[in-house]
């Protein structure tokens, strides 16, 4: 990984490390709902919204995701895998999550 | 390579692992037990960064899944400079930044730790605590940051508001609740999203007693330092408010006592005066780590600019300041070649430099440039619904539009917020400000503050735009001013100060002369309230110049005023003079007026150790106010008195007035005394002379709240000395210890000399009587300096003889006696007033006695005696007799000792002092022990041991011990026994009572741990206890036993510290 790495792509389930848990991970992934938290506060709440990431942990925290609040509107959306509608919602901070919603979501094919 | 280079952080989130991204560094990670997914690649022309998050393969507690680590093979590299274009990348520094990471990890294992970074503007200061922030999150620490700004100071704590406020937003109702209910709500007098505390506030927080909003966010950084360390990054607090600035010095003075680092950055001798001195402060104490940002080296220069302009050339030009080498590349990029300006001859940086700035400024649009220029005007960060609301004539769309531009050509930058933007530097926003015509930066704060009052903006948040816009005469405008500085006054006296002059200026000639005086005195506070007594006693001088001559009333409580302020610098000559003209030029001094001025005169005497002239006045102000039939007034001039009678010795005369003043003043309501409170604290402090303690402390408690309600702290200097030392002898050596420390605190940040000492040798004193002979040796020995810096009189007296007290038990007589004979007036120790003087000359008798020098040792109980019988109180006679007693056992006359003792043991028992009591008994006991009459002196010593605990004297308590185990008596040291079954409701401790309350209150484990401001797994463990102590396996068990314990669930006191 030299000056050259630009061009270096690692998958990351390269198999060969002990131990090799890819198949059961890949399984257990296909197990897991797909939600889309929606997420609103108002104008004066801004602050406080982004604020309250910080200290928190959690696999979100320095992730983009789309936000309207630049523009006025403050909602704020993930997408993300869980268990279920609260562990979804547990990926956030708790001010966080108090005003959002998780909507479980999926591929469709539009006719 | 795991070990070498480790992952910068990992993370547990429902058995996640992960590696968090740090802006500037590369993670890649192999592994065949671990899932890698690709989250995100950012690509710049010197690479590309893939960015991963690993999952395990199954949901594994995260420290089985960690332990695994050790065995996979994991490939971490860090690449820095990748990602980020050049401009931002982190050179030159690591030393520096390894310095601040050494104070982080001591951070990490408890213990508070402050940083200082100083440098000239553009040196990298910035880039420095960022990286520190990273590191800080990498670590697990809470990362809170917040920056000053040029040309604003209008709300007092910005930067810590800036930090934390947003943070605090996020806290449940709950926690918040939890704050009011711990008595912090001084906390909302700072923090707007915790404004709603602010009606817990019992007592109003003043100027002079502004360190209780110091403690209540040195309490507030603790508890959010419970769950995680917390890091408090504060950039350019060279421009930072005084309110910000004393804040951090207390915190740096007196450390949260948790995880807390406080990092702050500061431009090298830029700011103001004021802020200087107190960054100057800060930086000396021991606790703080002060570097200082010097030049790049050449190569630094080099891999900042990745080849875009000569290093070398770049170095020579920018001095080896990053910000301006960078400018200077970014000239050379433009194609106009840097010439050699190394003067710094443009707003102090170098004329290229402000000339790529201000080719940069040109190339904008002309609406840029306005937008540019406004939001200059309102602030850095600035809010966007602000910008449109003061750009004025642009639709939103088109101030996004320039905001586009504006972010595009670097000029801005996005903050944590997305409507929020600021400059990229300072020196940018600086230069957009000046470089804008005056007029239409004038129209712009204009447009700004009307903007604001739309949207109901305090006139804080005015009051800097309407000085910049504002003409003389302008009455809204200095309504404006003087609401911001009547706003800031008690939290921030000094940018107070500002708004009072400002709105000063504003006032047209032919203002009321009321109004000006109005504000002059308000002036006069802010200035007082930090220490600058001589503007203070300016603007008095200046408001008594304007009253006509018939004002007399107004006029002398000026005067009054002015003679308080002069007895605060220790100047009583001269307060005595004015005083003492005033008097002279009212036609009649039964008057409130009079009585007023014969009252201050009393005092005055009184401070200049002229104990006949204080009684003298004091008599004439009771005659004065006999003909006004003013009750309140009245029982001022007879506390006056009755404090004048006791300190010259004329007991009798001073109890009459004291019994008639205590009857007066107890029938006064609070709102009555709270227009004569010199009443209630001259009867306190005569109650200290007249050997009355538990009247003291409850005239002196009732006073301090008074004052507290009404605003009167400029009374604290002279009632908290005498309350703190009535609770000693009064047996309440903690609540002594508080009330002294609060007034220590108080009097530092004012910076008055003469409270200081008063209060530090009380304080001493205090703890010499708890047996913590190490404060009491350095207060002590403070108190000495700071009396220097006053007039002769009291004050250096007294804070000799309490020093000489340490130094004589610390085992240093010979230094005790000559500061005894020194300060207090040679051997009669004339300076000291009344009764006390009784205990100083026992001192000297003890002193003597060490030294061998007999004769004189007589000679000073000699006196003491004839002062305990001129008197006739109980202390001086407990004094006398503990020095006869003292005599006779130097002498081997046992028996004699004895008799002395016994005697001293009487008075004590009269007294009503459970501390000198312990102290008599250990006297008497060892007189006994001295004669062979081992039972009863044991007995005396075992009641002594009982008091001193009683008192938490441990170190006497510990010496009367050892004085009975020399008798053969067997020391068993009673220890408080717990309930002993270690089951059921009664096992639980307080904090587990309270958590297993909150569990009955279906609170979550997590909701509880916000609301006490403890980490979830503290939560837990609390509650597996209480589990396994109740026999209970479910929380709804739990509830089920509390409730079942008398129908009614009792919640444990709140604790409070």
């Amino acid at each position: 990984l030299g000056d050259g790495w630009s061009s270096v792509e690692i998958s990351g389930w390269i198999s060969g490390f002990f131990p090799d848990v890819l198949e059961p991970v890949i399984a257990h992934n296909r197990e897991m709902p797909s939600f889309r938290i929606v997420h609103r506060h108002n104008s004066g709440e801004c602050p406080a919204a982004y604020a309250a990431w910080k200290g928190f942990d959690g696999m979100l925290r320095g992730q983009r995701t789309t936000s309207s609040c630049r523009w006025g509107d403050h909602q704020i959306w993930w997408d993300l895998e869980a268990a279920n509608e609260v562990e979804a919602l547990r990926r956030l901070p708790r001010y966080v999550s108090d005003r959002a919603v998780a909507v479980r979501i999926g591929e469709v094919d539009i006719p | 390579l795991f070990s070498s280079c480790p992952p910068v952080a990992v993370f547990d989130d429902d058995a996640m692992i992960g590696f968090r991204w740090i802006p500037g560094e590369l993670v890649l990670c192999r592994s065949g037990f671990l899932c890698m997914s690709k989250r995100r690649s950012i690509g710049s022309d010197k690479g590309s960064i893939s960015i991963w998050q690993a999952r395990p393969q199954s949901r594994r507690p995260l420290s089985t899944a960690w332990h695994s680590l050790s065995g996979v093979a994991f490939l971490i590299e860090k690449a820095r400079r990748c990602a980020l274009g050049a401009g931002d990348e982190f050179v030159g520094r690591s030393s520096e930044l390894a310095l601040l990471e050494n104070v982080l990890n001591a951070v990490a294992l408890g213990k508070a730790g402050f940083a200082s970074v100083t440098g000239e503007a553009g040196i990298g200061k910035s880039r420095l605590l960022r990286e520190l922030g990273h590191a800080a999150v990498a670590q697990g620490f809470l990362a809170l940051d917040g920056s000053a700004a040029e040309f604003e100071l209008e709300h007092a704590f910005g930067v810590f508001i800036q930090a934390l406020d947003a943070y605090l937003e996020t806290l449940s109702d709950s926690a918040k609740e939890r704050l009011s209910t711990d008595r912090l709500g001084e906390l909302g007098v700072v923090f707007p999203a915790l404004s709603s505390l602010a009606h817990a506030v019992e007592q109003p927080v003043s100027a002079t007693e502004r360190f209780r909003v110091h403690q209540a966010v040195r309490e507030l950084l603790e508890r959010l330092a419970v769950s995680q360390p917390l890091a408090l990054i504060l950039d350019d607090v060279h421009w930072a408010d005084s309110a910000s600035l004393e804040l951090l010095f207390s915190l740096a003075r007196r450390p949260p006592n948790a995880a807390v680092i406080i990092v702050w950055a500061a431009r090298t001798g830029q700011g103001d005066p004021a802020a200087l001195q107190t960054l100057g402060l800060i930086q000396n104490l021991s606790e703080v780590q002060n570097i200082q940002l010097g030049p790049l080296e050449v190569k630094d220069v080099e891999a900042l600019l990745g080849g875009r302009l000569d290093a070398q050339i770049a170095h020579t030009e920018s001095g080896g300041n990053p910000f301006y080498a960078l400018e200077l590349a970014s000239v050379a990029k433009a194609g106009n070649r840097a010439g050699k300006h190394s003067a710094r001859d443009v707003g102090g940086i170098p004329t290229t430099v402000a000339t790529a700035i201000s080719a940069e400024l040109s190339a904008l649009t002309p609406a840029a440039r306005e937008v540019a220029e406004t939001a200059a005007v309102l602030g850095d960060p600035f809010d966007v619904d602000l910008l449109s609301a003061t750009v004025g004539g642009q639709p939103d769309d088109d101030v996004w539009l320039s905001l586009d531009e504006l972010i595009s050509r670097d000029l801005i930058r996005e903050t944590d917020v997305p409507q929020s933007f600021r400059f990229r530097h300072p020196l940018v926003r600086s230069a957009v400000y000046t470089g804008a015509k005056p007029s239409m930066r004038r129209e712009r704060h204009r447009r700004a503050a009307e903007a604001l009052r739309k949207t109901g903006a305090p006139a804080v948040a005015l009051a800097g735009h309407v000085e910049q816009f504002a003409r003389r005469g302008d009455a809204s405008s200095v309504a404006v001013l003087q609401e911001a500085g009547d706003h800031n006054a008690a939290r921030a006296p000094s940018d107070a100060a500002r708004w009072f002059r400002a709105a000063l200026r504003l006032l047209p000639d032919d203002a009321p002369h009321l109004q000006r005086v109005n504000l002059l005195t308000s002036l006069a506070s802010a200035r007082a309230a930090v220490g600058d007594f001589s503007s203070a006693l300016d603007a008095l001088s200046e408001s008594i110049d304007l009253l006509p001559s018939a004002d007399i009333d107004l006029h002398t409580q000026l005067v009054v005023a002015c003679a308080e302020v002069e007895l605060l610098l220790g100047h009583y000559q001269e307060a005595r003079a004015r005083l003492e003209d005033s008097y002279r030029a009212l036609a009649a001094a039964d008057s409130p007026t009079g009585v007023s001025l014969l009252i201050a005169l009393s005092l005055n005497r009184f401070y200049a150790a002229d104990y006949e002239g204080a009684l003298g006045w004091g008599e004439s102000a009771v005659q004065a106010a006999e003909s006004l039939s003013d009750p309140a007034l009245s029982a001022a001039a007879l506390s006056a008195h009755a404090l004048g009678a006791s300190w010259a010795g004329r007991i009798d005369a001073a109890l009459e007035s004291h019994r008639l003043a205590q009857t007066l003043v107890d029938d006064l309501t609070d709102a009555e005394l709270a227009l004569r409170l010199d009443a209630l604290s001259n009867l306190s402090s005569a109650e200290l002379y007249l050997d009355l303690y538990a009247q003291s402390c409850v005239h002196g408690e009732r006073a301090l709240r008074i004052a507290r309600l009404s605003g009167q702290t400029h009374l604290m200097p002279v009632l908290t000395p005498v309350l703190g030392s009535s609770l000693w002898l009064a047996g309440d050596m903690q609540r002594s210890a508080q009330v002294l420390e609060d007034a220590v605190e108080a009097a530092r940040l004012v910076g008055n000399h003469q409270a200081l000492s008063l209060n530090l040798f009380d304080r001493a004193l205090s703890a010499l009587m708890a047996g913590d002979l190490e404060v009491a040796l350095s207060l002590g020995a403070e108190g000495v300096v700071e009396a220097g810096f006053v007039d002769a009189g009291i004050v250096p007296a007294y804070a000799g003889v309490v020093h000489a007290l340490t130094l004589l038990e610390s085992g240093d007589p010979a230094g005790a006696r000559d500061l005894i004979l020194r300060s207090a007036g040679g051997d009669s120790i004339h300076l000291i007033a009344g009764t006390w003087r009784s205990t100083f000359l026992e001192s000297l008798t003890r002193c003597c006695l060490a030294l061998g020098r007999q004769q004189e040792a007589l000679e000073a109980a000699g006196r003491a005696t004839e002062r305990a019988t001129e008197l006739g109180l109980p202390l001086p006679r407990l004094m006398a007799d503990r020095a006869w007693a003292a005599i006779a056992m130097a002498d081997g006359r046992s028996d004699d000792a004895v008799i002395a003792a016994r005697s001293a043991l009487g008075h004590a028992e009269t007294l009503v002092s459970p501390t000198y009591l312990a102290f008599a008994l250990v006297l008497l006991g060892q007189a006994l022990a001295a004669t062979g009459e081992r039972d009863e002196a044991v007995g005396h010593m075992e009641h002594a041991v009982d008091l001193f605990e009683s008192l938490g004297a441990v170190r006497y308590r510990n010496q009367a011990e050892a004085e009975m185990r020399k008798l053969g008596k067997a020391v068993h040291r009673r220890t408080r026994r717990g309930d002993g079954s270690g089951t059921g409701v009664g096992s639980l401790t307080g904090r587990e009572l309270e958590i297993a309350g909150l569990v009955v209150d279906r609170l979550t484990n997590r909701e509880i741990a916000e609301t006490l401001f403890l980490s979830t797994k503290t939560v837990e463990t609390h509650l597996r206890n209480t589990f396994s102590k109740l026999g209970v396996s479910s929380r709804r068990e739990m509830a089920r036993v509390l409730e079942g314990q008398d129908g009614s669930r009792t919640h444990p006191a709140p604790s409070v510290g």
